[in-house]
């Protein structure tokens, strides 16, 4: 009797691996899955990524992606930190609609955002950014490629370009796109998380995306202004959405509730910076001991608040 | 990566001067390689030894902010009270960024009556390397200490982030004491900060409505000194970072004012004579 079960398995394998490499051989495409969306609002649909840091076993999707379908176009919201990850967004969006990408939208430079571009790149897709991005793209771009080819694997570093938006927004001049019965407002924002920071607004569902301005359980990285992101807050909570989708985090959030963790997080630690410089502590120790109360709080805490301490000693020194 | 190399042959020269690096150089050399290429350009025929009492640096294990890494040169720190006439005193220190694409940081010059034993300051680092501080002593000979850093594109990172609007013209240079009780015991050794308002340009960084690059200008010397006695003077390079930034400790020789004197690479001097403040 021990001999049956054995061939019965061999021909099972046999029968499943021919299997496989039919299916393989079947359906090139269908190996990129859809990346989960939901649809928070009529029309307006969200990824919600693992709070994590980006590595090879993240895949590069860490940030929050979403788009939103007008009757005649759809915009794009960010396009996740590999080209496979833009791949998957493409097929989610396939998966609800017909109507094309007209807009591909980046809040911003970080790779998490913007690596997945070149999966909608195509006649007719417009890249939209800050005015600032094309300059951050160029110049920090082969930067990170390089940095992300040592963290995460090579096959999710080959397909990615850079694809700058063409399509600027200016501080100061919101800049608004019809979809179709569906109007969404761009604003450029002065330096706050990074040099180029774009929300989106739109108006029909008052949902607004605002990019890395808002972070949710995943701790706050500054990369260009803590002042800066702190004094551009209340017109940031002016904007009348009746939910948001952060960055990273939790999508589809109370409006301006989803500010005030970020809010004590960015007061705490100033308040513990302005202690340090005034009592004459180095920024070595601000870099380990500021804003420490709040550790508690958030996730990735020990990866960048000493990052946020560092430049944020540099920057309250001139106070 | 590749649009660096020219820039780095570029920016070497114009940060070195006289001191041309060795072409073999290359941005995938082994860190070892490239620190003995480092060598035989900048300290040729020579020993250099490594003594943690008389040179020790300082640095994070990674970058927190690629664009400033604060690093910390430690001199003769285990015997400050060092006769100043004594061989083994620290006269000059060349800080090194092996793999940025300008090496040499800075180079210090220590005053010889201020009895220097510390100064950090902030610096980009562009990628994984390693630092080197090479100290100079007074009998001529010459001492190393090594570490790592882990970073990505502090070279390229835009200046201005900051918020700086309604804030201190470019070339304000400011000078704070840091509190005594907060440094030693010692009454006659102070610590002070000097800050300038300067953007470093390292010539990698772009104009954002012309995408050309922003020409390279920094601070490439200064001096610190207290009445007629140099602290320290500082030959800079683009690996400082963005409003440079120098903390030290020195033995006061009694003068109540610091003079601090600079010069930026397109010829703008600054100047500020004052007290030592309060820390803020």
């Amino acid at each position: 009797m021990a001999k049956h079960p054995t061939w019965l398995t061999a021909l099972t394998l046999l029968a499943l691996t021919l299997l496989g490499s039919l299916g393989l051989a079947h359906g090139e495409g269908a190996a990129i899955t859809p990346l989960p969306v939901r649809e928070i609002a009529p029309g307006v649909y969200a990824h919600q990524a693992p709070v994590t840091a980006m590595n090879a076993a993240s895949g590069g999707d860490i940030a929050n992606l979403g788009f939103i379908v007008g009757d005649e176009a759809v915009a794009v919201i960010d396009t996740g930190g590999a080209r496979i990850i833009g791949e998957r967004l493409k097929k989610a969006i396939e998966a609800v609609t017909r109507k094309p990408v007209r807009y591909v939208i980046n809040t911003h430079e970080h790779p998490d955002h913007i690596f997945g571009n070149a999966a909608f790149a195509a006649p007719g897709v417009i890249f939209v950014g800050h005015m600032n991005l094309p300059r951050a793209m160029a110049e920090r771009g082969p930067a990170y490629l390089a940095t992300w080819r040592r963290v995460m694997t090579p096959a999710l570093v080959d397909g990615i370009k850079l694809v700058p938006p063409t399509l600027l927004v200016s501080p100061g001049k919101d800049v608004r796109l019809d979809l179709g019965h569906r109007l969404i407002d761009l604003r450029a924002w002065p330096p706050m998380h990074t040099d180029c920071d774009v929300t989106i607004f739109d108006e029909k569902t008052a949902t607004l995306f605002t990019g890395d301005l808002v972070f949710l359980q995943h701790v706050p990285v500054v990369d260009a202004s803590v002042l800066g992101w702190m004094r551009a807050m209340p017109a940031l909570a002016k904007i009348p959405a009746k939910r948001v989708v952060p960055g990273h985090g939790t999508v589809d959030v109370d409006w301006p509730q989803a500010l005030a963790a970020e809010k004590t997080y960015f007061t705490k630690l100033t308040q513990d910076l302005r202690g340090f410089i005034a009592r004459g502590a180095d920024i070595n120790q601000a870099a380990k001991e500021a804003g420490q109360s709040e550790a508690s709080k958030w996730q990735l805490f020990g990866i960048y608040n000493p990052r946020n301490a560092t430049a944020g000693y540099a920057e309250l020194e001139w106070q | 990566m590749r649009r660096w190399q020219g820039l780095a042959a570029t920016a070497a020269i114009m940060a070195l001067g006289c001191v041309a690096l060795s072409p073999a150089r290359a941005a995938n050399a082994s860190p070892g390689e490239t620190w003995k290429g480092l060598v035989d350009a900048l300290f040729p025929h020579q020993t250099l030894t490594e003594d943690g009492t008389i040179i020790k640096l300082g640095t994070p294990l990674s970058a927190e902010d690629a664009a400033l890494v604060p690093v910390t040169l430690h001199m003769n720190y285990t015997d400050p009270d060092l006769p100043l006439s004594d061989p083994h005193r620290v006269k000059k220190v060349t800080l090194v960024i092996d793999e940025n694409p300008s090496p040499v940081a800075a180079v210090f010059e220590l005053g010889p009556k201020s009895d220097v034993t510390k100064i950090e300051t902030r610096v980009r680092v562009n990628q994984n390397t390693k630092i080197h501080a090479v100290a100079e002593t007074v009998d001529g000979k010459l001492y190393v200490s090594e570490s790592f850093v882990a970073a990505a594109g502090g070279c390229s990172a835009p200046s201005g982030g900051m918020d700086t609007a309604g804030g201190p013209p470019l070339g304000t240079i400011r000078l704070r004491g840091i509190k005594p009780e907060y440094v030693n015991a010692d009454a006659r050794r102070k610590e002070a900060v000097v800050m300038i308002k300067h953007p470093n340009n390292t010539g990698m960084q772009m104009n954002a409505a012309t995408h050309l690059y922003v020409p390279a200008r920094y601070i490439e010397a200064l001096r610190v000194s207290q009445g007629n006695d140099l602290i320290f003077a500082v030959t800079g390079g683009i690996s400082i970072s963005e409003d440079p930034n120098f903390r030290f400790d020195y033995l006061s020789n009694g003068s109540a004012e610091m003079k601090i004197t600079a010069a930026d690479t397109k010829g703008t001097k600054f100047a500020k004579d004052g007290a030592v403040g309060p820390a803020m």
